[in-house]
């Protein structure tokens, strides 16, 4: 199968700060795959380049899916607050109005746990609810690539391993970048893995292969991969 | 679920379209009230002018309606919010749902509140002398064509800043800061050319800056006038609107007229290509 989306030396610039720096990415079709770096990393960046929010100062991507096929959750999901869970659903189903039917709508807000606020105005969710409803809403069109921006970042222990849960359900069925900084997420559910620092990937394979070549455990891998880059010890 | 009702649900679950649909309601009702007690006192009260009255109070309406329909147009100020819009529709969607809904609530509303007072008009007030159809249909096509520009226009002062408050303030200045400047200048040149004594009626064809401000679409607004006109007036070949008499003529305001039906496709394009090149 030919990979579901390729990033090529893809950059992007703010003034002078260089957000992505010449990333390489790809991600194969029907794979999870995590996007782990600290804070200011670049992962809701380049997020966001791929989704289209914003372009790439220079460099290439490539997808294998169409673009309607593809579907991003924000890290801190916003809705009109005075549509109910379903309605926001619902009209998450819109573009997809043909191909998934209505009582579907019902069905994925049951799964993510929100069927007792089905029918209650979004305004007054906390942030855990709104990241369900986000994954709802992005999860509705059956999307062939899934791009979910630190989506457990709000969860308690219980929400976050039912999302986790959720999100090893999609594979095969789809293809899925996932960001977030907490390692222990990625090693649970994630088939491949991109460290990345200062907009630069400094790692990118598997999550087995990172074990294997430090001896340590995932966690400690990655961090001994983003002390040196900080220049600390 | 489909973006036109969530327009609707934005207006009808919240204050705005309430409050809208209010001060349309309330307009017509004062016209009425003015009407009433002005025929109390003088005896007589033409129903055509309950309608001038309404035309002046709604002015309140469509300073709120430009506030709701620009904060509505400033999505991209919440940047997640955005995210769920722009990730599902196209930008031509999006922004062909809010012009087309806001519009259109603009048009009920506006002759809603027409309605009343004229309904009203006719049963409270004299009736001796009728509004004149031909002229009523073409002051409706002309504020039609006005309101299409307006909308266009809130389109365009949006797409250049994201925050609401800001983009309502830009629009407000851009709508009444024109007019606002502008007879501040005319008064300067006329006071400088020693003028400043001519009738009001004679400005526009006296001063210079006056003649180039013909040219600005909010202009077409003076054509309002239309709406009321009777077969009096008619007759006389004038009309009295805002306190101002203007020679009854189908080409009033044609200059405006012409930059609106130019600008207001222009305008539309240009905002719909600043918001989808906006980076989120």
């Amino acid at each position: 199968m030919p990979p579901a989306l390729v990033l090529s030396g893809v950059t992007k610039l703010f003034g002078k700060i260089r957000a992505l720096d010449a990333l390489d990415l790809t991600l194969e079709a029907g794979s999870i795959h995590g996007f782990v770096g600290p804070n200011g990393a670049g992962k809701t960046t380049m997020l966001s380049v791929v989704s289209g929010l914003k372009r790439q100062t220079s460099g290439e991507i490539e997808f294998g899916v169409p673009a309607r096929q593809m579907m991003l959750m924000p890290d801190t999901p916003e809705f009109f607050p005075l549509l109910t869970a379903r309605e926001v659903v619902d009209l998450a189903r819109h573009p997809f109005r043909h191909e998934i039917d209505e009582t579907d709508v019902a069905s994925i807000i049951r799964e993510v746990g929100l069927e007792e606020a089905i029918d209650r105005r979004v305004g007054g969710f906390s942030r855990g609810m709104k990241q369900r409803l986000g994954l709802a809403a992005a999860l509705i069109g059956r999307p062939e690539l899934v791009l979910l921006d630190e989506p457990c970042s709000a969860l308690d222990p219980i929400g976050r391993r039912e999302v986790l849960d959720m999100i090893s359900q999609l594979k095969g069925r789809a293809t899925v970048l996932f960001s977030t900084h907490i390692l222990s997420d990625v090693e649970d559910v994630c088939d491949s893995v991109t460290v990345v620092d200062h907009g630069r990937a400094v790692y990118e394979g598997t999550v087995k292969g990172i074990k294997k070549k430090r001896g340590q455990s995932f966690e400690q891998a990655v961090l001994e991969l983003l002390l040196p880059e900080r220049g600390e010890k | 679920m489909n973006l036109w009702r969530m327009e609707l649900i934005h207006l009808f679950r919240s204050w705005r379209g309430w409050t809208l649909s209010g001060i349309y309601l309330l307009a017509s009702l004062i016209s009425l009230f003015v009407g009433f007690f002005i025929e109390r006192a003088n005896g007589s009260f033409p129903y055509s002018q309950a309608i001038d009255w309404y035309i002046t109070f709604s002015i309140v309406g469509t300073l709120v309606f430009i506030g709701i329909v620009v904060s509505s147009l400033a999505f991209d100020g919440n940047r997640d919010s955005s995210i769920f819009l722009r990730t599902r529709f196209s930008m031509k969607q999006i922004l062909l749902t809010k012009a087309t809904v806001y519009f259109l609530l603009s048009q009920i509303l506006f002759f809603a509140g027409f309605l009343i007072a004229l309904l009203g008009g006719l049963i409270l007030f004299d009736t001796s002398d009728h509004l004149n159809f031909n002229w009523v249909l073409w002051g409706l096509l002309l504020y039609l064509i006005s309101d299409l520009f307006y909308v266009a226009l809130m389109l365009f002062t949006s797409s250049i800043f994201r925050g609401p408050v800001i983009s309502v303030l830009f629009t407000l200045a851009v709508i009444l800061g024109f007019p606002l400047i502008g007879s501040t200048l005319i008064s300067l040149e006329l006071l400088m050319r020693g003028l400043i004594e001519i009738p009001f009626a004679d400005w526009e064809t006296t001063s210079y800056v006056a003649k180039a401000l013909l040219w600005w679409p909010t202009a077409l607004e003076d054509t309002q006038g239309f709406l009321g006109v009777t077969n009096s007036e008619v007759s006389s070949g004038y009309i009295s609107f805002l306190g101002v008499s203007y020679p009854l003529d189908a080409h009033f305001r044609q200059d405006a007229l012409i930059t609106t039906i130019v600008s207001t496709p222009i305008l539309a394009f240009l905002a719909w290509l600043r918001f989808s090149k906006r980076e989120i």
